[in-house]
């Protein structure tokens, strides 16, 4: 008998991917609320990326004192006041974006990958002892609410916005892996993964070509949806004096900083926390828009 | 049989899952640059002191000797060692802050559950209302910000702008503690007919618990009103006022049941979370809790107590998730005819 090789289906081309897009954002700016979040989304990156430029005073963002105009409230020159040591918190609180945005971008960078794998081979291999092993130990890390972990890991590192970043990371890979075991355990059992099987394709081809596909648009409204907490998280160790150090702005120590002086000087705490809470919500209600656009099910 | 099968096998993984949270945390804490002693009894201390504390605390010990010593002492004898910041036994130390943590814990889940399901409940039934809009955006905040957000802006309107709460600590000075029964001053005070420090006490929870309970709160307002509304819509509904049902027994008797498993599934887990929520809330209010305690060993690296405290939290987290299952089994019978099919 002839053996053939057998031919894959080709992945999808780029016209078939615009499409795909087109369609996705459509779904996704049927919703208005989405739409304002996403245009603050653009405008908090816009304002990270772009903050020496946009800070009216791009000096205070560092060790700069100035104690002629200390403690000012909020005026034409200064909106959102300065602090003790005469640094406009304005400018400050819009440096302090970009360590936020940061931790985001690099603990959801981190923790996708490494939960995703862990997910994907303890799924595909469910009833193993692999499987076994590698959900008890993601069981440990989920035995205590993120924030506490977090909190004792950073506490032992040396205090820094990548080892803040690293300790989030220890407390949040097991919800991808999680995610990824329950996806990978249920599409194993399809049949499409069962033809593959009888063709004779290899553990990794199956896993990351014919798995992990279907797993993308659940990992991606995860991600999407995370974004905030991560921040959440980000801005409560840093309130705590675990993140950023000084004089680096960090919203969270901004806030602590300013709660000392309350209620006199409460300018210095309450913007940088009025904008912890900008940020989370315009990352929550952009992570909403693409769990509505990404969930097939839709009347 | 099957359920008390099913909830013996939870408890014993629970075990395992507390044995590896136990290494976990033996090793975070064991890895800490710097002599724990030295940092202990400071710059200045004699090197034989140090030396001492060392063997007390077997740090001349490899570490799997010292888990090995950990574990025994805890079995055998509840010992969590000496925390190096209290000069004191864990345990007691524990024992001694548990109790204003959990009081603190108890207002704010009831307020949290109350409020939070009540919302869900009232716009679910009054779709479009103004309630309804008010839950919309209260959950968008509610869950954007952080509780020491809230803390922050409730000291900043009621410690000052309109001083009428109490801002630091758990009973103002000139106000004796009640008669230790339960540990919790609300309680005792009550137990004792002390009305004075019963409202002084209730008064310093009020800003800590609701700031604590908002997260959970909009949280379970936006769940109990979309899985509220889901129902309403179902055939059953349809179904049971075609019959005459009056709508007020279809809510109550039949509704209110279904719709709040998912509800309740994720409530108490929430409510366990305030424990962890309260190592920044507990320190920004100085209250003098387990959380703070947790907070202030894990900044001053005081080696057992940050492994004390974090074995009570991750026992009580893990027996939450297992109440859970046997609450939602309880109220859905459907959940539990799968597990018996299974």
């Amino acid at each position: 008998m002839e053996v053939r090789k057998m031919k894959m289906p080709k992945a999808m081309d780029f016209s078939q991917k615009w499409d795909n897009f087109k369609r996705l954002s459509h779904k996704f700016s049927r919703s208005r609320i989405s739409l304002v979040g996403l245009f603050s989304v653009v405008i908090i990156i816009t304002l990270a990326i772009f903050a020496p430029l946009i800070a009216p005073y791009p000096e205070h963002a560092g060790a700069f004192v100035d104690y002629a105009h200390a403690s000012i409230p909020p005026c034409r020159e200064h909106l959102f006041g300065t602090d003790i040591m005469g640094r406009d918190v304005l400018s400050r609180t819009i440096f302090a974006l970009r360590g936020a945005l940061l931790m985001a971008i690099g603990v959801i960078g981190i923790v996708t990958p490494i939960g995703v794998i862990v997910g994907l081979v303890a799924g595909y291999n469910s009833g193993s002892l692999v499987d076994t092993i590698l959900m008890r130990i993601s069981d440990v890390f989920l035995a205590l609410p993120s924030l506490v972990l977090a909190l004792a890991v950073a506490a032992v590192l040396r205090p820094t916005l990548f080892n803040a970043m690293l300790a989030v990371c220890v407390s949040w890979w097991p919800w991808y892996a999680r995610l990824t075991y329950g996806l990978a355990s249920s599409i194993r059992n399809e049949t499409f993964v069962q033809a593959a099987q009888v063709i004779g394709a290899s553990h990794f081809h199956i896993i990351f070509k014919e798995v992990l596909p279907n797993c993308l648009s659940s990992i991606f409204t995860k991600m999407a949806l995370d974004v905030g907490w991560v921040i959440l998280i980000g801005a409560s160790l840093s309130f705590v004096g675990l993140g950023e150090q000084p004089p680096t702005p960090a919203l969270g120590t901004m806030v602590a900083d300013g709660a000392r002086y309350l209620p006199e000087l409460w300018w210095v705490c309450v913007f940088p926390a009025l904008v912890i809470v900008w940020m989370i919500l315009s990352f929550n209600l952009f992570g909403d828009g693409v769990r509505d656009a990404l969930s097939p099910e839709e009347a | 049989m099957n359920m008390v099968f099913f909830i013996l096998r939870r408890l014993a993984l629970a075990i395992l899952v507390l044995f590896g949270l136990s290494i976990l945390i033996f090793i975070i804490a064991r890895v800490i640059p710097g002599d724990p002693a030295r940092m202990a009894l400071g710059p200045r201390a004699p090197e034989y002191a140090i030396e001492n504390l060392r063997k007390q605390m077997y740090l001349d010990k490899p570490i799997y000797e010292q888990y090995y010593i950990w574990v025994k002492n805890f079995l055998t004898k509840g010992d969590l060692g000496i925390s190096l910041l209290t000069r004191r036994p864990v345990q007691e130390d524990i024992k001694e802050f548990f109790p204003a943590t959990l009081e603190l814990v108890i207002v704010s889940g009831i307020f949290m559950a109350v409020t939070g399901i009540l919302l869900g409940v009232v716009s679910a039934r009054y779709r479009e209302s103004w309630v309804d809009s008010f839950t919309r955006v209260l959950a968008y905040f509610g869950i954007a910000t952080p509780s020491f957000v809230w803390l922050v802006l409730f000291i900043l309107l009621f410690g000052y702008v309109w001083p009428i709460l109490p801002t630091v600590g758990r009973l103002s000075r000139g106000i004796t503690p009640p008669l230790h029964i339960t540990g919790m001053f609300t309680i005792d005070s009550l137990l004792t007919g002390n009305w004075r420090t019963f409202w002084d006490a209730l008064l310093h929870l009020i800003m800590p618990a609701i700031a604590l309970a908002m997260g959970g709160l909009s949280q379970a307002a936006r769940i109990t009103r979309s899985s509220m509304a889901d129902h309403m819509d179902k055939d059953y509904v349809t179904l049971l006022s075609a019959f005459g049902v009056p709508n007020r027994s279809i809510f109550m008797k039949y509704l209110l049941k279904f719709s709040l498993i998912p509800t309740i599934s994720i409530l108490p887990l929430d409510i366990a979370a305030l424990f962890a929520n309260g190592f920044i809330a507990e320190t920004v209010v100085n209250y003098p809790g387990l959380s703070r305690y947790g907070m202030s060993a894990i900044l001053n690296k005081d080696l057992n107590a940050i492994v004390g405290v974090i074995i009570v939290l991750g026992a009580i987290y893990t027996l939450v998730t297992i109440l859970i299952d046997i609450i939602v089994a309880y109220l859905d019978p459907r959940v539990r005819l799968i597990r018996r099919a299974t």
